[in-house]
């Protein structure tokens, strides 16, 4: 046989290979996209437009609750039951239908991952909440995973809302560069979500930001600074925006930054999450200039009351990484950090690593 | 309810169910065709020839113990995952070939390595594997359309014993779902279908398709289908290339993957000078 069919063979090979070999396990986001998915209950409960409206932001943990996972620093599970996610889910629920807010931004939010089950959450939210609309962008999908018995996931960042959200974007940020090839193109590529709600007459845009939780390298400081860009830009236009989420991040004025009691275990360097004396002044440009759903002066005066994180499912909350900001009015005296019965109505700490916080903002004139 | 995805879902799966039952019976239709030829692949009733022996990248070491029987196994793998096939060639009934082919493997040692945390761990650390013995077996027909052409069809079942407690999960993989998800369930069906022959002076084509009934509510079946162009080099060195198209329910619901094949196969035979 000739040279010329040999390598026509053998190049057709080599491309055929090219071709399927750019993003196998579908990890990545094509930038040219949304990159947004839409949802809408099937039976609307029509909400009417307010004056005031009551924003939330969780981190739910992807209905894990106190389960103990791997990244944990001490557990060993990796998957769990479909009785689990929605017992679970169903704890999450009973919570937000008690503060029945009307934007709840939410972060770990699992739309088809083995680790969850396979359950919607994005969908079972909706068949068990008050909400009539939805969307969802992730910030971490692969249809496998070989390590620690995780195989698919997709995992994310999502706004309900009781009126229609349109517009919608997943805002890429940047990723961690203190990682090899191979882990970096399995692990989280964290985002922004974004949209816009017509509430009397006057558009809002909503933000919600899941920022790195154990980078070395400083990219969260990255991300940070893109959502405060965000922010900016919103606000530049003259438009009103309320933005939050789990910035991973402690305030200006926090009294302890490091030595958590929560840590103390930890058997894996990779998911130590115990100094912050770096990051102190990576949020202080949103408490300059925004308004905070807890004003920093009400922190530093006293920060236990604020804290909406531990690892620990046996202690109680021991730092503050959850925020809202709005460029709007807010409510005096509404934020609210959900932290255990006495200050929410209901004992957070079993349900999530994360408290809610909420505040209420001021939308009519 | 999530708008755009579910609708472009339902769409696909009518679509695939029609695809998979014309691709069967255009396949069923021409395996009536008769001829006889020499093509030697392991979706056929075909063997190698005595001490000739066959092993590639991915694929197993083939070796042919007479003229009528072989002996097949991943050599490799074996370390881990102790498997062993064989394919014996009967008389030929009338106007085509039969062969059973009958296989047994350990996979039990394999998931418990792959049960670990951190990377490679494909199953959770804490995963309890139970003592699995796999036994497949299946029954072939080829028959030769013409001399450069045969088709082949396929009928087999796996069924697994194991003892032991068993809280393993599934591995929610193409091509490897279909064929563990049997650990679990303990008894698959499977039957297919190979067409086998020369496309052009030194290229030889396989395209077959493959349908496993996995017998359980949520995941009860998978479809594959494979095409492959094979260059032979010479009779020591094969260079493969192809792709295999799934196309089936796992635990997450319906999916579909294209996955590209090359391989590189050499082959010998033992004991003749070349």
């Amino acid at each position: 046989m000739s040279y010329r069919y040999q390598l026509t063979f053998l190049a057709t090979c080599y491309l055929w290979f090219i071709q399927c070999g750019c993003d196998p396990f579908d990890t990545q986001f094509d930038e040219d996209e949304v990159n947004v998915s839409y949802y809408e209950a099937s039976t609307k409960l029509n909400y009417s437009q307010p004056d005031t409206i009551l924003v939330m932001t969780w981190n739910i943990k992807f209905g894990g609750a106190r389960i103990e996972f791997f990244f944990d620093c001490v557990g060993d599970r990796s998957l769990i039951t479909e009785e689990e996610v929605l017992e679970n889910l169903e704890n999450i629920a009973t919570k937000i239908k008690q503060v029945d807010p009307d934007i709840l931004l939410i972060q770990e939010i699992d739309i088809l991952s083995k680790r969850t089950a396979y359950v919607d959450q994005m969908q079972w939210m909706f068949d068990n909440t008050n909400f009539d609309y939805g969307v969802y962008a992730s910030s971490w999908k692969a249809d496998y995973i070989a390590s620690d018995g995780i195989g698919r996931v997709n995992s994310g960042n999502a706004i309900f809302s009781k009126w229609e959200l349109k517009s919608a974007e997943r805002v890429a940020l940047p990723l961690r560069t203190d990682q090899a090839g191979y882990v970096k193109y399995f692990y989280l590529q964290r985002c922004i979500v974004k949209a816009t709600c017509d509430i009397n007459s006057k558009q809002i845009h909503f933000l919600n930001i899941h920022a790195s939780a154990w980078d070395t390298d400083s990219t969260r400081k990255k991300q940070l600074n893109i959502f405060k860009d965000e922010l900016d830009l919103v606000h530049s236009d003259s438009k009103t925006f309320i933005a939050g989420g789990d910035l991973n991040t402690t305030p200006p004025g926090s009294i302890q930054l490091t030595g958590f009691n929560d840590q103390e275990n930890c058997e894996d360097e990779d998911y130590l999450q115990d100094d912050y004396t770096r990051q102190t002044h990576w949020v202080r440009g949103l408490f300059d200039d925004y308004k905070p759903a807890i004003p920093l002066l009400l922190f530093q005066a006293n920060n236990n009351p604020y804290f909406t994180f531990t690892s620990d499912k046996d202690g109680f909350w021991n730092r503050k990484i959850d925020y809202l900001f709005t460029n709007g009015s807010i409510v005096d005296s509404s934020g609210t950090t959900y932290q255990n019965l006495e200050k929410g109505g209901i004992e957070t700490m079993p349900l999530s690593d994360h408290a809610p916080v909420s505040f209420k903002v001021v939308i009519g004139n | 309810m999530r708008i755009h995805e579910s609708l472009k879902i339902r769409f696909y799966e009518i679509r695939m169910h029609k695809y998979i039952i014309l691709i069967f019976s255009i396949l069923i239709s021409i395996s009536t065709l008769k001829a006889e030829n020499k093509v030697w692949s392991d979706g056929t009733a075909f063997t190698l020839p005595k001490k000739r022996y066959e092993i590639g990248l991915f694929q197993p070491l083939r070796y042919g113990i007479t003229e009528n029987t072989e002996l097949i196994t991943y050599p490799i793998w074996s370390l881990l995952f102790p498997n062993i096939t064989i394919k014996k060639v009967w008389e030929d009934p009338c106007c085509f070939r039969f062969a059973t082919r009958h296989s047994i493997n350990y996979p039990t040692q394999f998931l418990k390595t792959i049960s670990r945390s951190g990377i490679g761990g494909i199953l959770p650390v804490l995963t309890k594997v139970p003592q699995l013995f796999v036994f497949t077996n299946h029954l072939l027909f080829s028959k030769a359309m013409t001399d450069e052409h045969v088709v082949s069809t396929k009928l087999g079942f796996t069924v697994v014993l194991s003892s032991g407690e068993m809280d393993m999960t599934t591995i929610d993989l193409p091509v490897v779902f279909p064929r563990t998800f049997v650990y679990q369930n303990g008894l698959s069906f499977s039957l297919g279908i190979d067409f086998d022959g020369q496309l052009y002076k030194s290229f030889n084509y396989t395209i077959d398709a493959d349908f496993f009934i996995l017998g359980d509510d949520i995941t009860s079946y998978a479809f594959e289908h494979k095409a492959m162009l094979t260059w032979i080099r010479s009779e020591r060195f094969n260079l493969l290339l192809g792709y295999k198209f799934i196309y089936g329910e796992y635990p997450y619901g319906t999916d579909i993957n294209i996955l590209p094949l090359l391989d590189i196969q050499f082959g010998r035979n033992r004991g003749v000078k070349e």
